[in-house]
């Protein structure tokens, strides 16, 4: 993919669990929090054998993969480690130590530090999980404390909300007060789960007004773009152009987005064409790797309202698929 | 990596068909569920928990009203018709096959996921109460 992208203009990220595994190490459903989980491992820290083989698992591709531009540390999901003397400080100083293993291979690469709640590290985890907030704080502290050994422009990926798992917009914890004091000398983009797709689960989804409303909470912080994950991204298009539109402008308005994307598309800003898109969040939202889906009711009446042409009983919303279905096919013929 | 325009838009009327199909379940799946919590059978069970065995039972009771009756033979002839297990099965072959051909520690979920989605638009209405597929691959 990497040496598809460079030629191109693309810088790819390459981001990975920095102690993540196949088939080496501790089986993570051994850990409570991951019983029944899918078989990945993880190298441990204490054990000199798996530290060795982590390190020199990154010295390995990070040689092997010199195309690659951007190298993202990722604390796990699934990975760290949860053993006594594990913590949110010990993926903080294995970060710094991969970095330096792939900022010696290659040395225009740039880092990319990813928080993401510090998943995984630390005993508490086991039990609590994101739950033990004051373990998530002692790593930002940490990181704050060690801040200057990370290599020369390295970039954080920080989400306003670190503590909950849920979308950027703050629901019961908030990163604002770190992303302040690391945003006054370092690059901070956001890592936020909003375009995201579920990981398993294949649906196209129109979340461009979730989006805004995200972008519009991280544009008064000192937050620069970001990496939006998608676990769909060939289904995902719509998502992706409106994350990247609103990392450039976050006061870029949806109709705005939804006009310049079926132009693009499509060749045409009709208004029939763009109200088809709502229409994809009938199926359910997000999921988690092929674990028992979230009971998730249609609500085909509300589907229906403010829209004259559907309006009516709860049976136009199934008929209106049916003219979105003639609207693309209609358009397919003027475009394909 | 990048689709062209032509399959993106083959992609887009994929999934209007298959949303399409599904809500015209979902919906006679809803309606069928209001028609029986409203009899008298069944007004202690919630109409989530109502299942087209259910359907069959009050259909051959004849305790419905003739309109009544006519309008859930008809739904339940449209479930039958719409032949979930086969909407399972080409949702699988299209996205999903190469976990069967391939089997991997997710193959033994793949189940849960089909149904989270389908169960959206009224599958466990057909599964007679079951939180498993019908379906064996």
């Amino acid at each position: 993919m990497a040496s598809y992208a460079r030629p191109r203009g693309i810088a790819v990220s390459l981001l990975n669990g920095i102690n993540s595994s196949v088939d080496a190490g501790t089986l993570l459903s051994t850990v409570k929090s991951y019983e029944g989980a899918p078989k990945y491992r993880y190298l441990s820290p204490n054990k000199p054998a798996e530290l060795s083989l982590m390190l020199q698992l990154w010295d390995y591709w990070s040689k092997q993969l010199p195309e690659v531009k951007m190298w993202a540390m990722f604390a796990g999901d699934p990975g760290g480690c949860t053993e006594k003397g594990c913590g949110p400080g010990t993926y903080v100083d294995l970060s710094i130590r991969i970095s330096k293993i792939i900022k010696k291979n290659n040395p225009g690469a740039q880092i990319d530090f990813t928080v993401w709640q510090f998943f995984g590290w630390g005993p508490t985890w086991e039990t609590q999980m994101r739950k033990d907030s004051a373990r998530i704080d002692r790593g930002f502290r940490y990181l704050l404390a060690y801040l200057q050994d990370f290599p020369q422009g390295t970039i954080y990926g920080i989400n306003i909300n670190e503590f909950t798992g849920a979308h950027t917009v703050p629901d019961g914890g908030s990163a604002v007060q770190y992303i302040d004091k690391i945003g006054a000398t370092h690059l901070i983009h956001t890592w936020t789960p909003s375009v995201t797709e579920g990981e398993g689960w294949i649906n196209h989804h129109d979340r461009v007004p979730g989006i805004l409303v995200a972008r519009r909470a991280e544009a008064r912080y000192p937050i620069a773009g970001g990496i939006s994950d998608t676990m769909t991204p060939a289904l995902n298009f719509l998502n992706q152009f409106a994350c990247a539109d609103a990392y450039w402008n976050p006061d870029i308005t949806e109709s705005q987005i939804m006009e310049s994307y079926v132009e693009g598309v499509f060749g045409t800003t009709s208004v029939d064409l763009i109200r088809i898109f709502p229409w994809f969040n009938a199926a359910p939202a997000v999921g988690y790797t092929f674990e028992k889906g979230h009971v998730w009711n249609v609500d085909y009446p509300s589907d229906s309202e403010g829209d004259d042409r559907r309006s009516g009983d709860a049976r136009s919303a199934a008929h209106a698929l049916s003219f979105s279905f003639s609207d693309v096919m209609v358009y397919r013929e003027v475009r394909c | 990596m990048l689709w062209s325009t032509e399959r993106y838009v083959a992609e887009l009327l994929y999934f209007c068909h298959l949303y399409e199909e599904n809500r015209t379940l979902g919906l006679e799946v809803e309606r069928a569920r209001q028609i029986l919590s409203e009899q008298h059978d069944f007004a202690n069970r919630s109409p989530q928990e109502l299942t087209f065995q259910d359907a069959k039972r009050e259909l051959a009771s004849g305790h419905l009203n003739p309109a009544t009756q006519s309008e859930l033979a008809a739904l339940v002839a449209k479930i039958q018709d719409a032949d979930m297990p086969a909407m399972k099965e080409r949702f699988v072959k299209k996205h999903y096959q190469i976990f069967y051909d391939c089997p991997n520690e997710f193959t033994a979920l793949l189940p849960q996921l089909l149904d989270g989605f389908f169960n959206a638009f009224g599958a466990d209405f057909v599964t007679s109460g079951s939180n498993k597929s019908l379906i064996k691959y």
